[in-house]
Order: C-alpha cells, then sequence, then structure tokens
C-alpha cells in the first residue's frame, strides 16, 4: 500500500506489524492456556474413573453401587455407570444429558469435559464428568484482557511512530527549507553539511553540488546578457546619434550621406552579431543538426585558403597547407565555417608578413585540423577564455574591427556538436625557440603565435556505410 | 566652453564631437583611458564625457584618479543600465550618465547642466546689468534687443559671464575657448573682447591691464 506521508507510512507499517505479532502470540498463548487448564481438569476426571473402578472392582458391604460412589465422587462431579450389557448402574444426582459410550474419549460439550473409560474387570462403560465453565471464562478473560492491552499497544506505536518519523524527517525539512531559500535568491547560500545527519549528507552535497552548477550557470548568463547588451549597444548608439545628427545637418547632403553609410556599417555588426547570437542559440537548444556527410578536410581547407588568399594577401600574410586524405564525417557548411572563422582569426591577429601554417593529419582515432599563426600570441590566462562568448584578448583592440566577438564560440560549438573537441596552445615555435635559447621568457612580440587544435572523430567505414 | 570626451568606438566619439561643437563647445576627443586621465588632469575642462569601457585604462578607475585632484564636471556614459552599475559610476565620482544608445539633444542638454552647475550658476539665463545671456539658446539680449554675436563673441560672453566678479586670466581664456590643436594669434582674445565691447557697451568688460578681464 502507497501513502503519501512517510509520517502515516511508518506509523501503519509499525501497526501492521505489531498485530499480526500479537495475533500470533495469541493464538499460541491461547491454545497453551487451555490444554493447561484442561490436563488439570482431565486429571481429576482420569482420578474419578479409577475411584469408580475401585468401587466397582471391591465387594459390595450392602450399599448400592449409586451410594458408594456418591460417596468417592465429590459434589460437583457429573457420573454414569453401565454394565456390559449396557445398562445404566449408577447416576449423578443432578441433571445431566448423556450418550452411552462406545469407545474411550474425552470430549468437551457445552462447557462439560467428560471422559468415557472402560469400567473395572468384566464391567462396562463408565462417564464422568465436570463442568470446564470457569476455565472457559478464564480464557476469555485472558483473550479480553489481550485484546485491550494490544489496542492500546498498537495506538501508543502509531502514534510514537508518527512522532519518531516526524523527528527523523525534521532534518530533510530544514534541509528543504535552505533550498528553497537558495532557489527562491539566494544563490550563494549552502547546505551546511556538518549539521546534516550522516545518512543526510549524500544529499545534502548533491545539492549543494547542483546550487553551485546552478550558481555558475547563472552568473554565465547573466555575464552573457550583460556582454551581448553592451555589443549591441554601442552600435545602436553609433546608429541613434548618427541620425539624429544627420537630421540636423539635412541640408548638407555629404554630411547626411557619410552619416548614413557609418549608420549601415553600425547596424551590419548588430545583424552579426545577432546572427552569431542566433547560431549560438540554435547549438544550445540542440536543434537538429543537417545531414552529415563524408567530408575530406584537406580538400576543405585548401578550397577556402583559396578564398581567404585576397584577405591574407591585403595583411601581408602567407598561407601554407600540408596534408589531406584525411576524412571525417560532418556537416559541410558547419565545418567550412570552422576553417573560415579559424583563418580569418589567424589571419587578422598575425603580424605583417606573416604566415598561417594549417596541418591536417590522421592522429590515433582523431582527424585534427591544426591552425598556427605567427601573431603575438596569448598569455597563459588568456589562452581558456577565446572561446568564451564576446571575449577580446585584446582590450585596446577597437571593437569596431568588424568581428562579432563570437567567430571563436561559434566554432567551439559546431566542433563539440561534431563529437569533436578544439583547443588553443601556444605554437610550437615558441616552445622550440625557449628551450634551444633557455631563455626563461619569451619576448611574445617576436615569438610565434597560437596554434588551434581541431579533433574531430575520423570517419570509420560504418559511418561511411550508413550514409 | 572646453570639453574632453573619452570614446573608444570611433563613430560613437564623432557623434559625440559633432554634437558637442553643434551647442559651441570647444572639444578634445581622446580615444583611450592613459590619455583621456593625462589630458583631463592637466588641462581645465568645463566637462567631460568619459565612456566606462575603455582600453588601456576603464572610466571607473580614470575616475577614480582623476577625483584625487580635480572637481571636473563628468558626464559617464555607459551601455550598463542595472542600478549597481550606475550607482558604481555615481559614486566613483561621475556628475551625472547617459546610458546608449542616447539622443544627441539629451547629451547637449545635460553637458550644458553640468558645465552650468560646474560654474555655479543654475539659472540657464544669466543676467548682468541690462544685459540677458541664454545659456541653452545660446542668444543675448540687451535692453529686451537680441544682440548678434559669432559663436566664439558668445563662448568669451558666457565665459566671462560665468565667472563675474572674478578676474579671468588670458590663459584660462586661451584654455576654455580653443582646443590644443587650434592656431590662435595671440592678440585674439583682445579682438573678440573689443568687438564685445562695441556690442555691449565699454563699461561691461574691464580690463585689467597685463592680468586678463573681468565683468563687473
Amino acid at each position: 500500500m502507497m501513502f503519501r506521508s512517510i509520517r502515516v507510512s511508518l506509523a501503519f507499517w509499525l501497526a501492521v506489524i505489531l498485530l499480526a505479532s500479537i495475533a500470533v502470540l495469541g493464538v499460541v498463548l491461547h491454545r497453551e492456556l487451555r490444554a493447561t487448564l484442561y490436563r488439570e481438569c482431565d486429571a481429576q476426571l482420569e482420578n474419578w474413573v479409577s475411584a469408580v473402578r475401585a468401587i466397582q472392582g471391591a465387594p459390595a458391604a450392602g450399599q448400592s453401587l449409586s451410594d458408594r460412589v456418591r460417596t468417592v465422587l465429590p459434589e460437583a462431579a457429573r457420573y454414569a455407570v453401565f454394565g456390559v450389557d449396557g445398562r445404566l448402574l449408577a447416576e449423578s444426582t443432578a441433571p445431566m444429558e448423556w450418550s452411552v459410550p462406545t469407545r474411550a474419549a474425552t470430549v468437551t460439550v457445552d462447557h462439560y469435559r467428560w471422559r468415557h473409560a472402560v469400567g473395572g474387570r468384566g464391567q462396562g462403560w463408565i462417564l464422568v464428568g465436570r463442568s470446564v465453565r470457569d476455565e472457559n471464562h478464564s480464557i476469555r478473560q485472558f483473550l479480553i484482557t489481550l485484546l485491550v492491552t494490544s489496542s492500546g499497544i498498537v495506538l501508543l506505536t502509531c502514534a510514537g511512530g508518527f512522532v519518531l518519523a516526524s523527528r527523523v524527517l525534521a532534518p530533510t525539512k530544514a534541509i528543504a527549507a535552505t533550498a528553497q531559500r537558495i532557489a527562491a535568491k539566494q544563490l550563494d547560500e549552502r547546505i551546511d553539511v556538518e549539521r546534516v545527519p550522516a545518512e543526510l549528507r549524500p544529499m545534502a552535497v548533491t545539492l549543494n553540488e547542483s546550487f553551485a552548477r546552478i550558481e555558475t550557470a547563472f552568473a554565465t548568463q547573466a555575464a552573457f546578457t550583460a556582454d551581448a547588451s553592451h555589443e549591441l549597444r554601442t552600435p545602436l548608439a553609433v546608429i541613434v546619434a548618427h541620425l539624429e545628427l544627420a537630421a540636423m545637418h539635412i541640408g548638407d547632403p555629404e554630411d547626411v550621406a557619410e552619416r548614413l553609410r557609418i549608420c549601415q556599417a553600425a547596424a551590419l555588426r548588430i545583424e552579426r552579431i545577432v546572427n552569431g547570437l542566433l547560431t549560438l542559440a540554435r547549438a544550445d537548444a540542440g536543434s537538429v543538426s543537417p545531414p552529415y556527410v563524408p567530408i575530406e578536410l584537406g580538400e576543405l581547407v585548401r578550397e577556402h585558403v583559396q578564398a581567404m588568399t585576397p584577405l591574407a594577401a591585403a595583411r601581408d600574410v602567407s598561407i601554407e597547407v600540408s596534408g589531406g586524405q584525411v576524412f571525417v564525417h560532418g556537416c559541410r557548411d558547419q565545418l567550412g565555417e570552422v576553417v573560415v572563422n579559424l583563418l580569418d582569426n589567424a589571419i587578422r591577429y598575425n603580424r605583417p608578413s606573416g604566415t598561417v601554417t594549417i596541418s591536417i593529419a590522421y592522429e590515433s582515432q582523431h582527424a585534427v585540423l591544426r591552425v598556427a599563426d605567427s601573431g603575438i600570441g596569448l598569455t597563459d590566462e588568456q589562452l581558456p577564455k577565446v572561446f568564451g562568448r564576446f571575449y577580446r584578448a585584446d582590450a585596446s583592440r577597437s571593437r569596431s574591427d568588424g568581428s562579432s566577438g563570437l567567430g571563436l564560440a561559434i566554432i567551439r560549438s559546431i566542433v563539440e556538436q561534431h563529437g569533436g573537441t578544439i583547443a588553443v596552445e601556444q605554437a610550437p615555435a615558441v616552445e622550440q625557440a625557449a628551450a634551444v635559447e633557455q631563455a626563461p621568457a619569451v619576448d611574445r612580440a617576436t615569438a610565434g603565435g597560437c596554434e588551434f587544435v581541431v579533433r574531430l572523430p575520423r570517419l570509420t567505414s560504418a559511418a561511411s556505410g550508413k550514409s | 566652453m572646453r570639453v574632453l570626451i573619452v570614446e573608444d568606438e570611433p563613430e560613437l566619439l564623432r557623434a559625440v564631437v559633432d554634437g558637442l561643437q553643434a551647442i559651441g563647445c570647444v572639444v578634445d576627443p581622446v580615444s583611450d583611458g592613459p590619455s583621456g586621465l593625462h589630458q583631463a588632469q592637466h588641462v581645465e575642462y568645463d566637462a567631460i564625457v568619459l565612456d566606462l569601457m575603455l582600453p588601456g585604462l576603464a572610466g571607473l578607475p580614470l575616475l577614480h584618479e582623476l577625483r584625487k585632484t580635480r572637481a571636473t564636471p563628468v558626464l559617464v556614459l555607459t551601455a550598463r543600465d542595472a542600478v549597481d552599475d550606475k550607482v558604481d559610476c555615481l559614486n566613483a565620482g561621475a556628475d551625472d550618465y547617459l546610458t546608449k544608445p542616447f539622443a544627441i539633444a539629451e547629451l547637449q542638454a545635460r553637458v550644458r547642466a553640468l558645465v552650468r552647475r560646474g560654474s555655479g550658476h543654475a539659472a540657464p539665463v544669466l543676467t548682468i546689468a541690462d544685459i540677458a545671456i541664454d545659456t541653452s539658446s545660446r542668444t543675448v539680449q540687451k535692453a529686451g534687443e537680441p544682440v548678434e554675436l559669432t559663436p566664439m563673441e558668445y563662448s568669451l560672453l558666457e565665459l566671462l559671464a560665468q565667472r563675474r566678479g572674478a578676474l579671468v586670466t588670458r590663459t584660462t581664456i586661451y584654455e576654455h575657448l580653443w582646443n590644443d590643436d587650434a592656431d590662435t594669434l595671440s592678440n585674439v582674445v583682445d579682438v573678440y573682447i573689443s568687438t564685445l565691447r562695441n556690442k555691449l557697451g565699454r563699461e561691461v568688460i574691464t580690463t585689467r591691464r597685463g592680468q586678463g578681464y573681468l565683468m563687473p
């Protein structure tokens, strides 16, 4: 049976178990008591039988059998003595209903205990009996007492179980109250694990861990919202201000045209940010990805390198690609976006006449794409943060350079959707240079930049067969 | 009115410059924190328009540093509109704030109000004898009749009027009416003083030879 309340449930089951125990105990005790009492009675009846037999065996001294039986049996005894022929020889005076015994037995009929016994040598049957009303009364009294007492005990147990359960559950109530407070607004509060009973500690610890995760998620979300708001407000402010100024200078077509151009650039920037945010939001929502096809990474990279060459040339940056014949399973457009964003990043943050080195190869179970630049690199502190939304490694770089601040975040989201990972490291060139020159500090301005490493699951024959 | 503008977003900087020049401000545009602080510490500005997110040195620490030496009125531009952010910037020593995006007209009005407060005059119209100077419309009346002034003449008059009764040195006049880029002739102030006297009357401005000018 299911109860909504642990306390009621506990009290109920305690009562059930107790009632069953008492019932068994009652039955056993009842049988035992009855047996004991009847044994005494039976012994008495046997004595009476013996006494009657003794009389039958002894010579009669002029007295009738009835008189002689009356002298040896007490007042309470009921009896009947039969001859061999079944004739009634003697009978107690008190009225009794009897039947002629046919076999030896001890029976109880209507509060009377009867002993049917064979008489003395050459004699018929002897029937003796007495009332067991007193014994039966005692047994009933005992049962009533047992019932009343056990009812009391069961009631007490129910109440006790209820109270006990309440006390046991008190700490969970306290935990729930704290949890509720935390959920409501105090996200930085925690359940005091030290004050929680040992059995509940794992639950409290788990709750605390969940709260920590929620708090982090909230903080990240809040920071992200604030950043997004800032990133969108700035170009919006440009548009609002220049439109107002254009309206003031409406008589000056050149000025108005210039301001409209500024507004358009700002609007395009807003568009880029909004598109980036939408891409990320879709990835976060885990919406259905387009069908995956087998893709050769080397071909994909070279295709996009060709498209990016004019931009690289404009910045006097050369691009080197090595490796290929590396197959993965994925969405061509999305992986193309990864390549373009990484290339754009490597060109944008490179130094003049720098290089972008791309390599594509299998490394154990992964298809690995490495994009290294020869720019100023990143500090160890910056490295893990670059994939954050709206993160800018260089605060002095103007935000109007066209980047939305979401490129690397989008790359990571796509790579993870493809079951891969992305990491950024100091370019190997830096470490080598440092090791060779034994220089403890590497001058970032002249040393190599950073290397982005994309690891994707390599295409297996099973996956290619499916597509 | 000479105003320092510290804003790293070039197009927004341009909008603020245009907007403030339109109300006769002489502006110094700066696009990073350290040079903003340097300018603010070394020039006596009538007001400073300060963005919070700046490269090199953010707005709040800049403000904190500036307040150690100068009480120049500061208007903060911020993209953050949470109450905490506003409280933080006011507590750091800002006199006012505007959240992005903002209307140029509001920026102009707030800067004018800041300058007014900074000079100790709350009323938008300054009255000296029979001359009324309306600082919001930048117009002047003498005995109820409008007087035509060039922007530079007006700015000089407003500067002297705001410091009425006090000596205003030629250096102060140069600092407030021209920025460092301006190529001014040494006697240009004398020229404007004399045209103002011609339009408003000789007694309006007193000359302290070798020191400067004052409005009695």
